[in-house]
This record gives structure tokens, C-alpha cells and sequence, in this order.
């Protein structure tokens, strides 16, 4: 009761400061009276004239020019990208990342337990088999050495300061890093510039407590930073039995930023730490993840167009799970020049990063050696051709270079045609590699399981796509894409059926689908939204002694999802949103399909300041998400009142 | 916003920059952020004149999107003075590099101009920077006032402190 009434006592000040705060009018109201009315689009001809919709605050974000920012690719169009805009942040009443990426249609999220999501595209989804996603955060790449998959549960930004989320399914291209193979992830924070105020953002409900804060100011003419806190508590989940499942979870984060943004030289600075209390996936004891970085980015823009940019970054986490410890360390260091000759827009650079990963184990289960130092270099090529105005050409090369498996050669060639003003066709060929994880190459049960010389998995993806924005009100965008694998993972036995076991490359394959997604303005205050993802596996490895697992490493996925949004104005200060979305039967063995439904009615008190009532897995009071029956815990459904003021 | 995501890729695509279109649509937007005398206008019909001096370096596209805007109730048209006399019925005037110091000094002193400048030394109540690959500006207050303009708050919030450069 005591950490309880705690909390609640935490809770209700803290309630009470924000309206306090809020009321006291802390925050910059913007005048409601503004004289201008902007005549309805004449039906969008070329790109430029879409300007004409944003307001005056988004007109200062646009991005003038192919010169890529943050390590966005220059060929971005030719690819099935799903952007996640501030409003689509803020529309969704998503409280952390992975329940934000539920928002692009061409990912699928399975929320496990309280802290623990598997999040892939185009396949290979479970918690122990999505390991084909590249996620970075500013340029910071975030997946395990361990796994080569993401630990969500170490991941957390203030919702409200992203600026945007790229969602790419497809290997990434040359300018992407290592583990670019089905999907990159890159979410990008909003500059300290764009940041300047205090704001706050408190979330009480049934499952999901959030507190958000965070102030900004100037430094100098040329420069502004910001410093934000927040923290979260997250109610346990249910086993398929109905009991506890006793995975409830907390934690806090403390973080920095700055950027100065004079003359040709713009540098970024950030920082963060952070300790969460997460499920440890076995019952009766909790795990521990905390760790920080420090990151500092520059660019500098050349006097003949081009520009220069780099970063450097160490990140150090910790995981302490009640049978293994892991502390991790990265050093990232990268450098990038983007220069144009006539037609060509060339980009070139490199990255190394260091990774020192120490894990001790308490059973007789562990990595040898225990400590390994991972190397991940790249030296990477692109040359983005405008053949004709309407034709580009992107040519890109990487060569991958592992301390596991050595230097790989991964090609990739774009194609971007525009036939008439509105629409965009697009086709991809890519080679891509998952270099091995710790698991995989030291992982040593002697005599039972022991490190072999597990190799890359191998993927050429071919995809195409359409775009296209027929008048000013529809738009949408489909892909199509075949992927041919080779050397998945796989458990072998010794030939004759005899331990020792070894992971090995033995699986291999295809898989087609698509994703498609379209927006339409039915009036100026109404919007509907659609998605919808297809996959089709055909993914296969021999049988025991050779592949004792059935090629589990294929991952559970749903052979189609659907996504259907409608987002309302209903009156100037009201906003109603709901989302439905349906993840098919779960592939192989599964799971049924199932179908849930989130909705959010909002008032706007003042410019600045924001009431949401938000209901999350409306339909059903408990549904499972993924597909191993030992990992299965019931979500269950959710409401939370939400205050923002100030973002 | 998919729509901004969209532009953004085929301007990324294409290699087009969007420097110009940004600036035109900011120039037809200051409009309604502005409170010009009386004085300034004719009647109450009279519609608010935008003037391009020196390289035009926008073309139809500013005059398509003065079109479509409204203003304090009034419409908005693009003109493109040959001579300093020319000026006399501007609101806004946009003064790009190589305008010279003698047709500055002018806008400057005439009173109901904003005059917004882009490159160059010499800066207006508005100048334009280029910062971290977007368009942005810097608002000078006292010359605004001493051409008999108010500029709203929500202007001089998105305008950036005096000193970032180019």
C-alpha cells in the first residue's frame, strides 16, 4: 500500500501543478485571431504548391533542399517509406515508441508483456527472432550486438519533442548501417531551436502513468537548448490463465540537448540517462536496464552546395536480469560529404563503431568469452543521377565490414520515374546482410551447445512501388517487394544426430507481399486513413539432424494486417480520432487473428494546452499479440486522461 | 502532413530546391501578420501590392499564390516596379541581392513598406536566412515601427535572434 498511496500522491501534485501551470497561462498562447484565410488549393500541379497547406510554423521546418540532414537517404522517394509526423504523434494518444510505430502500416508491432514488443517488416517478427531492423535515434543506432535485435524496453524520448519518424521497410541503402536488412527505423528529435519554453505533458490511466517535462531556452544569437525529464509506470499484463503476470513496470529518464546553428558550422549535443524496471520474463523477479550516452553531431554546409557532416557518440547499457548481467559499451564514430556535379548528387562516407559487450551468467549457460569487442565498420557510396527531370537513376555501395564475418559487398540501384505531374513509380535491387549476434557465435552450453562459425543471413530484395496524389484531398502509395534469403539461422545436431548443438546457416527462401497506405481529405476537418500489409513466406530449412528447430528463426507474422483511421475536427476546439486495426493469423501456428480498436476525444483549453481522453484496445477486454505460446500474455483494455501544455 | 512528407521526397528526388517556393509563400503570408496605417491603403477594396525590385527570382508561382490569398479582407497582387516612383503603392517589397543601396535607402525610409530583404548587407524589417537547410528570418522590430508597421507576436516568435547569418 505504501508504494501505492506514493504513487497516487505523486500522481494528484503533480496533477495539480500542470493545471496550476496551465491555468496560470505559463504558457505562449498564440493570438486565435489571426486575419489570414488562404483560398482552397487549386488541385496540386507540382511539388512546390503543396506548400500553400502548412501553416506558418511548418513552412520554417521544410527542408529546401536533396542535401539530406540527419542521415535521411537522398533516394528516399524510392522506397516504401511511411513518415509518423508531430500531429500523427500527437493524434494517436501513443504513450512510448513502439506504440507510436502501431501509426505505419508497413511494420508489424506485437506488444509481448508490460515492457517487451517485437517490431519487424516484411517478416521474421517474435521476440527472439527480429533481428533484421535497423533502429537509429538521431543518427544513434540502437539495436543489440547481443541479439541484433532491438530491447525496446531501453528506449524512451519525449513523445512530444520528435520532430519525425522514418519508417522504411527494405533494406535501407548504401547510407544505412549495419542490420539494414528488412526495415530502418529512424526517429529523429526536434532541434533545441524549435524547442524554446516549458512544457509538460502528465498521462493518467488504467495501464500507462507518463510524465513528460521539459524546458528550453536560447544560448547566444546562434544556439538554443533544452533539458526534459520523464518517467513512466506501466500495470502488469495477464498470463493466458488469467493470473498476474507480474511484469509491471517503471522507470525514469533525464535528457539534454543543444544545437548552435551559426554561420556555416551547425553542432548538436545530447545526452541522456536513464533506469527502467522491466519484465524479466520469468515469474517472481523483475529485471533492470539503465545506461546513458553523450552524442555530439556537426554539419557544415560547403560554399558550393555541398555539405559535410558527421557525428560522434558512446553510449554505455547495462541489463541485469535475474540470471545474466550484461553491460554494453558503443564508441560510433561517422562522417559523411554530399556533393553535386551537374546531374549527379554524390554522398560518400564512412562509420566505425566499437562495441564492447561483457555478459556474465549465473548458470552454467553463458557467452564465451565473456567479453567480446564487436568492430562494425562501413564504407559507403551513393550517386543519386537526375537522368531527366523526371528520371533519377541512385546507384549505391556499401562495403559492411564485421569483426565476426569480415567485409561484405552490398550493391544497391534505385529508380525513380515521374510520367506525369502527380505520381511516382519506383523500382529497388538491394543486397543486404544480418551479421551474426553475440548468441550466435558465443553462445556455449559445453557439450550440449557449442559456438560454431555462424555466418551472415543473406537477403536481395526486389521491390517496386507506386505514389501518387491524384487531386489535392487523396493520396497514397503502394509497394511490392520479393525477397530471396539465404543462411538463416538455423540449430544444427552433428551429422549422425549427436550433440553437441550449433547455430548454423542452413535456412533459406522467399517472401513477397506489399504494403499500401493512402490518406483521404473528405472535408477540411475530416480525414480517413487507411493501411494494409500482405506477406507470403515461403521459408524453409532441411529437416533434423540438419535443422532441429523447423526454422523457428522465420519469426511468427500475420499474413495480412489492416489499419483503418478516421481523424475529426468537430468543433475548433474538439478532436475525436479513432484508429482500428486488424493483424491477421499469425503464421506458422499460431495465433487467431485479432482485431482492436483505439479512440481519443480532445479539447483544446487554450493554443498551448491540450486535454485527451484516450481508450486503447477498446474491443476486447483482453487480446494477445504474439506468437509463442511461453511468451503470450494478455493486453488488456486501457483509458487515460492526457494533458499536454506547451509542446 | 503526408503531404509534406510526399513533397519533401520528390524535392529530395528531383533535386529541385524549395528555397524559393518557401520564400514565396512566406512573402504572401506576412500579409496577415502585418497592421499597416491607414494611411497605407486607398480604400477599403484596395488590394495589398507585393513588389519584386531587382531579379525576379520567384515568377508566376508568387503571383499564383498572391491569388489565392486574402488579407485583412483584402486581395493581394505582384508588381514588379522599373523605377523608384514605382514603389510608392508597394505594402510589401521583396529586395533580393544586387538591389542598389540608392532603392534600399528609399524602401527603407518609405513609410507602409515592410521591406523584406534576402542576401546582401543590408537588412529590412525582414531578412531572410538560410539555417540548418531551411528558410527562415529575422525580424527588426525598430524598423518596423519606424515604418509605421506593427508586426504580430506570432511573427516576431517564429522571426530568429538578430546575428544567425547565412
Amino acid at each position: 500500500m505504501g508504494r501505492a498511496g506514493l504513487i497516487m500522491r505523486t500522481w494528484v501534485s503533480a496533477a495539480a501543478l500542470a493545471a496550476l501551470w496551465a491555468w496560470a497561462g505559463a504558457a505562449q498562447a498564440l493570438p486565435e485571431d489571426e486575419a489570414v484565410v488562404t483560398a482552397q488549393g487549386q488541385g496540386g500541379v507540382d511539388g512546390p504548391e503543396d506548400l500553400a497547406r502548412l501553416s506558418l510554423e511548418e513552412l520554417a521546418q521544410v527542408e529546401i533542399t536533396s542535401v539530406s540532414l540527419r542521415g535521411e537517404p537522398l533516394a528516399g522517394a524510392a522506397a516504401a517509406v511511411f513518415v509518423i509526423t508531430p500531429e500523427d504523434i500527437r493524434r494517436s494518444g501513443a504513450l512510448s515508441l513502439p506504440e507510436v510505430l502501431r501509426l505505419a502500416p508497413n511494420l508489424n508491432v506485437q506488444r509481448i508483456n508490460a515492457s517487451d514488443y517485437a517490431i519487424t517488416a516484411r517478416g521474421f517478427n517474435g521476440y527472439e527472432q527480429s533481428n533484421k531492423l535497423l533502429v537509429l535515434i538521431d543518427g544513434r543506432s540502437v539495436y543489440s550486438t547481443l541479439h541484433s535485435g532491438v530491447f525496446w524496453e531501453h528506449l524512451g524520448v519525449v513523445l512530444e519533442d520528435v520532430e519525425r519518424i522514418e519508417v522504411i521497410s527494405g533494406p535501407g541503402g548504401a547510407l544505412y548501417g549495419a542490420n539494414a536488412v528488412n526495415s530502418v527505423i529512424n526517429i529523429i528529435t526536434k532541434s533545441a531551436l524549435d524547442t524554446r519554453g516549458p512544457a509538460l505533458s502528465a498521462t493518467y490511466g488504467t495501464d500507462d502513468k507518463v510524465l513528460s517535462l521539459r524546458h528550453g531556452g536560447s544560448l547566444g544569437d546562434h544556439g538554443a537548448w533544452r533539458v526534459w525529464a520523464t518517467g513512466f509506470e506501466r500495470e502488469n499484463t495477464r498470463l493466458v490463465t488469467g493470473a498476474s503476470a507480474r511484469d509491471e513496470s517503471d522507470g525514469g529518464r533525464l535528457g539534454f540537448r543543444a544545437d548552435w546553428a551559426g554561420g556555416r558550422d551547425n553542432w548538436t549535443v545530447q545526452g541522456d540517462v536513464y533506469e527502467h524496471q522491466v519484465a524479466s520474463g520469468e515469474p517472481m523477479s523483475t529485471a533492470d536496464v539503465s545506461g546513458g550516452f553523450l552524442q555530439l553531431g556537426w554539419s557544415r554546409d560547403l560554399q558550393n552546395g555541398g555539405r559535410l557532416e558527421g557525428h560522434i557518440y558512446r553510449a554505455l547499457d547495462w541489463r541485469e536480469f535475474p540470471l545474466s548481467n550484461e553491460r554494453r559499451a558503443q564508441t560510433d564514430v561517422r562522417l559523411q560529404h554530399t556533393v553535386g556535379f551537374g546531374a549527379h548528387t554524390i554522398v560518400w562516407g564512412g562509420n566505425y563503431r566499437w562495441n564492447k559487450s561483457r555478459l556474465t551468467s549465473a548458470i552454467g549457460v553463458g557467452l564465451n568469452p565473456v567479453e567480446r569487442d564487436i568492430t562494425l565498420g562501413a564504407l559507403f557510396a551513393q550517386d543519386q543521377w537526375a537522368i531527366t527531370p523526371n528520371l533519377t537513376l541512385t546507384l549505391g555501395a556499401k562495403l559492411e565490414d564485421d569483426s565476426f564475418t569480415g567485409t561484405a559487398f552490398l550493391p544497391s540501384a534505385r529508380v525513380a520515374w515521374r510520367p506525369g505531374g502527380n505520381d511516382l513509380i519506383w523500382a529497388a535491387v538491394s543486397r543486404a546482410v544480418r551479421t551474426p549476434s553475440r548468441i550466435e557465435r558465443d553462445l556455449s552450453f559445453p557439450g550440449f551447445l557449442e559456438p560454431a562459425n555462424f555466418q551472415s543471413e543473406e537477403l536481395t530484395a526486389y521491390e517496386v512501388g507506386y505514389r501518387a496524389r491524384p487531386n489535392d484531398r487523396l493520396n497514397f502509395s503502394v509497394s511490392l517487394f520479393h525477397n530471396e534469403y539465404d543462411k538463416l539461422r538455423t540449430v544444427s545436431l552433428q551429422p549422425g544426430g549427436l550433440p553437441p548443438l550449433n547455430f548454423t546457416n542452413r535456412g533459406g527462401g522467399s517472401a513477397w507481399g506489399g504494403e499500401a497506405w493512402g490518406s483521404l481529405e473528405v472535408n477540411p476537418r475530416w480525414r480517413l486513413k487507411a493501411g494494409a500489409s500482405y506477406l507470403d513466406k515461403d521459408l524453409s530449412s532441411p529437416p533434423p539432424p540438419a535443422d532441429i528447430t523447423g526454422l523457428v528463426s522465420q519469426g511468427f507474422d500475420p499474413d495480412n494486417q489492416l489499419f483503418l483511421a478516421s481523424e475529426a475536427q468537430l468543433t475548433d476546439r474538439v478532436e475525436f480520432d479513432l484508429r482500428l486495426r486488424r493483424q491477421g493469423d499469425l503464421q506458422p501456428a499460431g495465433l487467431d487473428a485479432y482485431t482492436e480498436a483505439d479512440a481519443r476525444l480532445s479539447y483544446r483549453l487554450r493554443p498551448e494546452v491540450e486535454l485527451a481522453l484516450v481508450g486503447s484496445n477498446l474491443l476486447n477486454d483482453y487480446h494477445v499479440e504474439t506468437g509463442e505460446p511461453v511468451r503470450r500474455r494478455q493486453i488488456a483494455r486501457s483509458v487515460s486522461l492526457q494533458l499536454r501544455a506547451g509542446f | 502532413m503526408l503531404a509534406l512528407s510526399w513533397l519533401l521526397s520528390a524535392a529530395q528526388t528531383f533535386g529541385q530546391s524549395l528555397e524559393y517556393p518557401v520564400k514565396a509563400n512566406y512573402l504572401v503570408r506576412f500579409a496577415a501578420f502585418v497592421e499597416w496605417p491607414q494611411a497605407a491603403f486607398g480604400s477599403p477594396q484596395a488590394p495589398l501590392r507585393i513588389c519584386v525590385v531587382g531579379r525576379d527570382p520567384f515568377g508566376r508561382q508568387l503571383d499564383q499564390l498572391a491569388g489565392a490569398q486574402v488579407a485583412h479582407g483584402r486581395r493581394m497582387v505582384v508588381h514588379r516596379p522599373d523605377s523608384q516612383a514605382a514603389l510608392a503603392g508597394c505594402h510589401i517589397a521583396y529586395a533580393g541581392a544586387g538591389v542598389s543601396a540608392e532603392w534600399l535607402d528609399g524602401m527603407a525610409r518609405q513609410p507602409g513598406l515592410l521591406l523584406v530583404t534576402d542576401g546582401g548587407a543590408r537588412r529590412g524589417c525582414v531578412h531572410f536566412v538560410i539555417v540548418q537547410n531551411r528558410v527562415r528570418f529575422i525580424i527588426d522590430q525598430a524598423a518596423g515601427a519606424r515604418s509605421g508597421l506593427t508586426i504580430s507576436s506570432r511573427l516576431l516568435s517564429l522571426g530568429l535572434q538578430p546575428g544567425a547569418t547565412r
